[in-house]
């Protein structure tokens, strides 16, 4: 459905020129979309709202009253893989974004605007007043908006970026009446993989002691659940 | 149950090392976001999965709360928990800091707090290679009981639990746990499952899921 109303807006806005716009962004390397990767090396959220949105200027430009978004992110930054469920709550109206979808992260800081480097699918209405969007990118990424430079703005980022300072990015949605943002928060790293809260003193096969330290020093994880970030997980312990 | 695990300190499945990994910089940023561009574009291909979408989500947009208060002490009475709360981060591949100390309770500083916007998440441990750990018995919990989480300021949330899950570690639900909610939430988090000895590691996690008593 909005879909359809994209495309009405389109003609109406000049088919001839906003397609040839579309064209001539178009990268010649773009994101594919992956399935799931087994593992990650990190997991960000955003809580996104209508009076974080800031415009080109810097300045506060409130998004869609009442609405509210969810963005959640897990990377695995060796492949360069995002995955991705956004969950847009009491959005309306159709998308509208010079970019190549309208639902972004940016590089920027709270309070401040910064180009978009990765364009993700813009999220579907699910007839309950929530839009969502879920699945995984792999890069290098494009986001169909040129730079001064002519490049564009997601030539050379990578996802490491992400990881070395989550607060530099936001996720937002752009829509036709809110064009600087309908929500926008900024990223905050959270856990990524399960939560390591036991050592086997009462499982039923009890293991040694000494064999399990010994194991876990060695980072040996031969568990079929076990995931790969396990693995390095090995490092003397400490209070935070 | 405490006195047990004095002084081991020595959990194989507990190893929390530095903070966040480091990474090359971000760049410079020199081009202008969005916003008042005259033009409009397409937003192709909509597509998704929406059954892999995280929590619930209302239909109508629920108020974003502020902010909560750091918490200081959760109470469980259906299982004769008290505890103080240490703070918890991240260690240095990602993943959640867990308590060094087996008797020790712990909540991740970087989510939510009680009584403000989205989760916050307490951790124990379910044993040590010894004995009984603090959250030995958090597999007593069923969907009702009380747990009540009280901040720095003296303030007393009451959450009711909504849902109790076992999830492969492989599997764990990041989202639904850590993810940011406009709502006050409440998690505890322990180990199940089988537990692997050449690993040192449970196999799962028990999240038990909690919101504030109406």
């Amino acid at each position: 459905m909005s879909k359809q109303r994209v495309i009405r807006t389109l003609t109406i806005g000049g088919v001839t020129a906003a397609a040839a716009t579309l064209l001539a962004a178009a990268p010649a390397a773009a994101e594919t979309e992956v399935p799931e990767p087994s593992t990650f090396t990190s997991a960000f959220t955003v809580m996104a709202t209508p009076d974080q949105v800031i415009n080109n200027d810097g300045a506060v430009a409130p998004g869609e009253p009442g609405a509210t978004g969810t963005f959640d992110f897990r990377i695995n930054s060796d492949t360069e893989v995002i995955c991705y469920d956004i969950t847009l709550s009491g959005v309306t109206g159709d998308y509208q974004s010079p970019a190549k979808t309208a639902t972004h992260i940016h590089q920027a800081v709270a309070g401040k605007p910064g180009p978009p480097r990765i364009s993700f699918p813009n999220p579907v209405d699910q007839g309950d007043g929530t839009r969502t969007s879920s699945g995984c990118l792999q890069g290098p990424f494009t986001t169909g908006v040129t730079s001064d430079a002519g490049a564009d703005t997601g030539a050379g980022f990578t996802l490491a970026q992400i990881e070395a300072d989550p607060a530099g990015f936001t996720g937002d949605s752009h829509t036709a009446a809110f064009s600087a943002g309908v929500v926008r928060g900024q990223l905050t790293q959270v856990p990524v993989g399960g939560v390591a809260t036991g050592a086997g003193g009462t499982a039923q096969s009890a293991p040694d002691a000494g064999l399990a330290l010994g194991a876990g020093a060695l980072g040996l994880v031969g568990a079929a659940g076990a995931a790969a970030w396990v693995v390095s997980r090995r490092r003397v312990a400490q209070e935070s | 149950m405490a006195a047990v695990l004095a002084g081991t300190g020595l959990l194989a499945g507990c190893a929390p090392g530095a903070d966040v990994a480091a990474g090359p910089g971000a760049g410079a940023t020199t081009v202008p976001g969005e916003g008042g561009s005259p033009a409009p574009s397409g937003a192709p291909a909509p597509r998704g999965t929406p059954s892999a979408t995280p929590g619930p989500a209302p239909g109508a947009a629920a108020p974003v709360l502020a902010e909560g208060v750091v918490p200081a002490r959760v109470d469980v009475p259906a299982i004769d928990l008290s505890e103080p709360l240490i703070d918890l981060g991240l260690d240095g591949e990602g993943a959640m800091e867990v308590p060094v100390d087996a008797d020790d309770v712990g909540w991740f500083t970087g989510g939510g707090r009680p009584g403000g916007r989205g989760p916050t998440v307490i951790a124990g441990h379910v044993d040590s290679t010894t004995g009984p750990a603090v959250f030995f018995r958090l597999d007593e919990l069923v969907v009702g009981d009380e747990v009540t989480v009280t901040d720095v300021e003296g303030g007393v949330v009451r959450y009711t639990v909504t849902e109790v899950i076992d999830v492969p570690k492989a599997e764990f639900p990041t989202a639904r746990v850590f993810g940011a909610q406009p709502t006050d939430q409440l998690r505890l988090v322990t180990c199940g499952g089988a537990f692997d000895r050449a690993s040192g590691h449970y196999e799962e996690n028990r999240v038990v899921f909690a919101e504030p008593v109406a």
